[in-house]
């Protein structure tokens, strides 16, 4: 014990740039991660400063209140389950199969979940709408006389709108589990005398386990504290809608703690269930790598019909972006019981500007510009130096930082957001008089996890010997740094800050609940708020999403360049 | 510039790697680490460099204690297994990082890294990257981009463990010639026993974070003070045996009702001993013979041409020899014979 203690001192003599790296990483997470959440867990137990369940079981015992989370669960488990319908036959054929355009296909499976439902619910409800595009279409075929409400309650509109963002993970972490499965493995069940439904069911879906958990849930955890979809339909009877009401009243609704603690730790549990799963379902998997895995060719008509259907699926899922982009150019109450707008303008864009006197629109450009530019910096500071020292330290405190570093995986925006909203009021951290600098850092911290992956996959190619030999010749590790490690992981570097800029420009939830005055809105908060105005400021905020989406559209291409095949990997578990 | 290390222990958590090491390194010397792997060899090394920092202990250039300083200020230079040449940087651009750390004119390190590359012959590889060098060439990148900074210790691990067995016998002599030429005091690392004992000037074998000796190849080879190294170097026949007696410098072994005499080559605190003997330095006969005889049957003989290797089994088990020059066949199987070695070629060890 006296002998690991003196041996610790001595490491962190001989290394102490990372001491104090150390030390940087901890005041971080400890302000930005630990306090925050702690105060709301403390604000839910803690009434008048006396220690009180009673918040909890008036929560029990109120439908109000747990009809909420009930709700929520429905949600998140309806999603799940239709994810997986798409996403596990989509990869198995996407691993198991070789037919026409497969390549391209694949290249385009990360599209839908590019940009977030959030702007392209405006989209669907043109198409959904009673006076949208489908009913127009049905009307015409004489299929129906009346219109149908197809976006009913708004709940359904909701799952549809998840579904088509999310199935691609689902596709990503399942294709990821099945390509590893030991081909001799199935042989041995053929030659035992299972095939077609029952293998799949008896050996291939057991096997990929830990993809299937993985993908169901990060699905689950997103659609459990989603925001943005929920709000763009104007479906209150969420939990998480339901916390976003409560972030102005923060100061005196004890109930929104409650509702925050219950929400985090059931995902604490699913993402730790998860975790705990792939962790003992991890086969051994013999002779990988010795045996190609079993790629089995369709051609012709067959060939044609699977790619045929994947194309549909495709189209479907982007035809929300499609429709933003069709409203953006579209002329205000063009779009009304037609198949596509009947007339074409750029007066959106030009309303960009009309609007800025009253709605800031070209502020809110600006904002999320610069906000996505600070939050980028800091991630890219962050990533650097935490990949840095997880690969090289040998403090004994690198791996409690590394599962600090991904917990926000785990830490929805909406807990973040209203935990920096109540517990920060200080001088110079005021969420109430200035929450930019605290958006900023919200912002960081959501993406800081795909941040570290990125430039940690570079970090892992440079052998520590690379600085070593700088050393040995003379250069200060701090130099060897700059000279050695930073131009061997530069391209890493770029992807992660292009990725983490383009995410932040879409963040939804941070920038609803944080950003309070209008001239310090982000463009998502300022297309919410047009969104609810009067008919007209659709097409406005339409444009606005579009510009969006060009941004996140180019900054995907750039980073996949950069980052080739690796780029999937960011977005696993 | 000497190196001295006193009482140097390091450990990893709860495993201790170093265990107490000492030596001392003249100036101008080429001195061999040698053992089998995860003996502490590289982590002496890393010591040396001030990559590590010793728990106990101290490191000392001439008089000077590094034992804190950090690496960037020792002027070593090092040599690593994979070489660790910068592949963003042409070759020209590696040599010449250490010096341009140093904040040296342009000119002059030009003038430099010309001459280190002449002196490891790549003077025409300047612009390529690693990439586009064959193994031996990275490898005497590495070598000019540890001596061009003129480096008052030259640390080398395992410089010659990735190359093909005719390369490596072509960089020993290399590596010796650049020694010699430029006279500076150099660590090796190595587990090749044939790779120390041809370059070395002297050599410390260690085992298990421990210094089990430290002597010249000759030394070690033919005076092994413990059963490690007598075993680790070269093939040799060892038996357990009782000490009986001495007369004079040689000791007197009862091995299963043989007896035997020896040198000793250490203090023997018991009669439980070894008795060993290099196969070569024994001969089969099929009578006669003087010195240390054993008796046996053949079990297996290999004909060589420059040698015959013939298997002896005996009561208390194989003995290996190798006859060099055979005027014909010495032995063949079943045959009994007689094992014949001199007692100042035989060595007793605790």
């Amino acid at each position: 014990m006296l002998r690991g203690l003196r041996s610790y001192l001595r490491e962190a003599r001989s290394q102490k740039g990372m001491f104090l790296l150390s030390a940087i990483f901890w005041i971080f997470f400890i302000v930005f991660l630990i306090y925050p959440i702690s105060y709301t867990f403390y604000r839910s137990f803690f009434v008048g400063g006396k220690f009180t369940l009673s918040m909890y079981k008036l929560m029990f015992s109120d439908s109000t209140y747990y009809g909420l989370i009930i709700n929520s669960l429905k949600l998140a488990t309806i999603t799940t389950v239709l994810t997986f319908l798409i996403g596990f036959p989509l990869a198995f054929a996407m691993v198991r199969y070789e037919f026409p355009l497969k390549g391209t296909l694949q290249s385009l499976m990360l599209l839908p979940f590019i940009v977030p439902p959030f702007v392209s619910a405006i989209g669907m409800m043109k198409i959904l709408g009673t006076y949208g595009s489908l009913n127009t279409l049905l009307l015409r075929l004489g299929i129906i006389h009346e219109p149908v409400n197809w976006l009913g309650s708004g709940f359904p509109a909701i799952v549809l709108m998840q579904v088509l963002h999310l199935y691609p993970i689902m596709y990503l972490n399942i294709a990821a589990a099945l390509a590893n499965i030991d081909p001799t493995l199935e042989e041995a069940a053929q030659a035992l005398g299972a095939s077609g439904l029952r293998l799949i069911r008896t050996v291939v879906i057991p096997l990929s386990m830990p993809g299937i958990f993985a993908g169901a849930s990060i699905v689950f955890i997103w659609s459990f504290t989603d925001l943005g979809t929920p709000l763009m339909f104007f479906y209150p009877k969420l939990v998480s809608v339901q916390i976003f009401k409560y972030s102005t009243e923060f100061r005196t609704n004890v109930m929104a703690y409650v509702l925050i603690v219950v929400v985090l730790l059931i995902v604490t549990a699913i993402f730790l269930g998860m975790k705990l799963v792939i962790g003992r379902k991890s086969y051994a998997m013999m002779g990988r790598g010795h045996v190609a895995p079993k790629v089995r060719r369709i051609s012709g008509a067959k060939g044609w019909l699977l790619a045929g259907a994947i194309v549909v699926l495709l189209l479907i899922s982007v035809l929300p972006h499609i429709s933003v982009a069709l409203l953006a150019f579209a002329k205000v109450g063009s779009w009304y019981k037609s198949l596509v707008p009947t007339a074409f303008t750029l007066d959106n864009f030009r309303n960009i500007r009309a609007l800025e006197s009253t709605e800031h629109t070209l502020t809110s450009i600006k904002n999320s510009l610069y906000y996505s530019l600070f939050a980028m910096l800091i991630d890219i500071a962050l990533g650097v130096g935490i990949a840095y020292y997880v690969n090289r330290s040998r403090l004994p405190d690198r791996h409690p930082i590394d599962a600090l570093t991904m917990w926000p995986l785990a830490l929805p925006g909406i807990i973040i957001a209203f935990g920096y909203l109540a517990a920060f009021h200080f001088p110079i951290l005021d969420a109430w008089r200035n929450p930019v600098p605290l958006l900023i850092v919200a912002y960081a911290i959501r993406r800081m996890p795909y941040s570290v992956r990125a430039i940690s996959a570079g970090m892992q190619q440079v052998h520590a010997a690379f600085e070593e030999a700088a050393q040995s010749v003379g250069a200060h590790p701090l130099r060897a740094v700059k000279d050695i490690v930073l131009p061997l992981i530069v391209a890493n570097v770029l992807a992660a800050g292009v990725l983490v800029y383009a995410e932040s420009m879409i963040e939804v939830s941070a920038s609803l609940i944080l950003a309070a005055k209008p001239e310090q809105f982000p463009m998502t908060k300022t297309i919410y708020v047009l969104h609810t105005m009067p008919q007209g400021s659709d097409y406005v905020a339409s444009a606005m999403g579009l510009i969006l989406m060009l941004v996140i559209g180019a900054s995907m291409v750039l980073s996949s360049r950069i980052m080739g095949r690796r780029m999937g990997e960011i977005f696993k578990v | 510039m000497r190196l001295r290390l006193e009482g140097v222990r390091k450990f990893f958590g709860d495993f201790e790697a170093l265990k107490g090491i000492s030596f001392e390194v003249d100036h101008g010397e080429l001195f061999f680490i040698l053992g089998p792997s995860g003996c502490g060899k590289t982590t002496t090394l890393r010591v040396i460099a001030g990559f590590y920092i010793p728990d106990e202990g101290r490191v000392y250039f001439d008089d000077r204690d590094v034992t804190f300083t950090p690496p960037y200020k020792r002027n070593i230079g090092m040599v690593f297994q994979y070489y660790a040449l910068w592949p963003h940087m042409t070759v020209y651009d590696n040599v010449a990082y250490g010096l341009k750390i140093r904040g040296l004119p342009e000119r002059e390190i030009r003038e430099r890294v010309r001459w280190a590359l002449e002196l490891v012959k790549l003077e025409e590889h300047a612009k390529k990257y690693p990439n586009q060098l064959s193994g031996g060439q990275q490898q005497r990148v590495a070598l000019a981009r540890a001596l061009v900074v003129e480096p008052q210790i030259l640390l080398l691990d395992e410089p010659l463990s990735n190359l093909d067995a005719k390369l490596r016998i072509e960089m020993r002599e290399e590596i010796k010639r650049l020694q010699n030429r430029l006279k500076i005091t150099t660590v090796y690392v190595t587990h090749d026993q044939m790779e120390a004992l041809s370059m070395a000037d002297r050599i410390a074998v260690m085992n298990d974070g421990l210094i089990m000796q430290i002597g010249t190849p000759v030394e070690l080879y033919r005076k092994p003070r413990n059963r490690f190294v007598a075993s680790f170097i070269g093939e040799i026949n060892m038996f357990e045996g009782e000490l009986v007696g001495r007369e004079g410098d040689f000791a007197v072994v009862e091995l299963d009702g043989n007896t035997v005499k020896g040198v000793p080559t250490a203090e023997i605190p018991h009669s439980r001993v070894a008795v060993a003997f290099r196969p070569e330095a024994a001969s089969v006969v099929k009578e006669g013979g003087g010195g240390n005889v054993l008796e046996g049957e053949v079990e297996s003989s290999m004909y060589y041409g420059s040698k015959e290797t013939v298997f002896v089994k005996t009561d208390f088990g194989m003995v290996k020899v190798e006859m060099f020059n055979p005027r014909g066949r010495v032995a063949r199987r079943g045959e009994r014979v007689r094992v014949v070695f001199d007692p100042s070629d035989t060595i007793v060890l605790p």
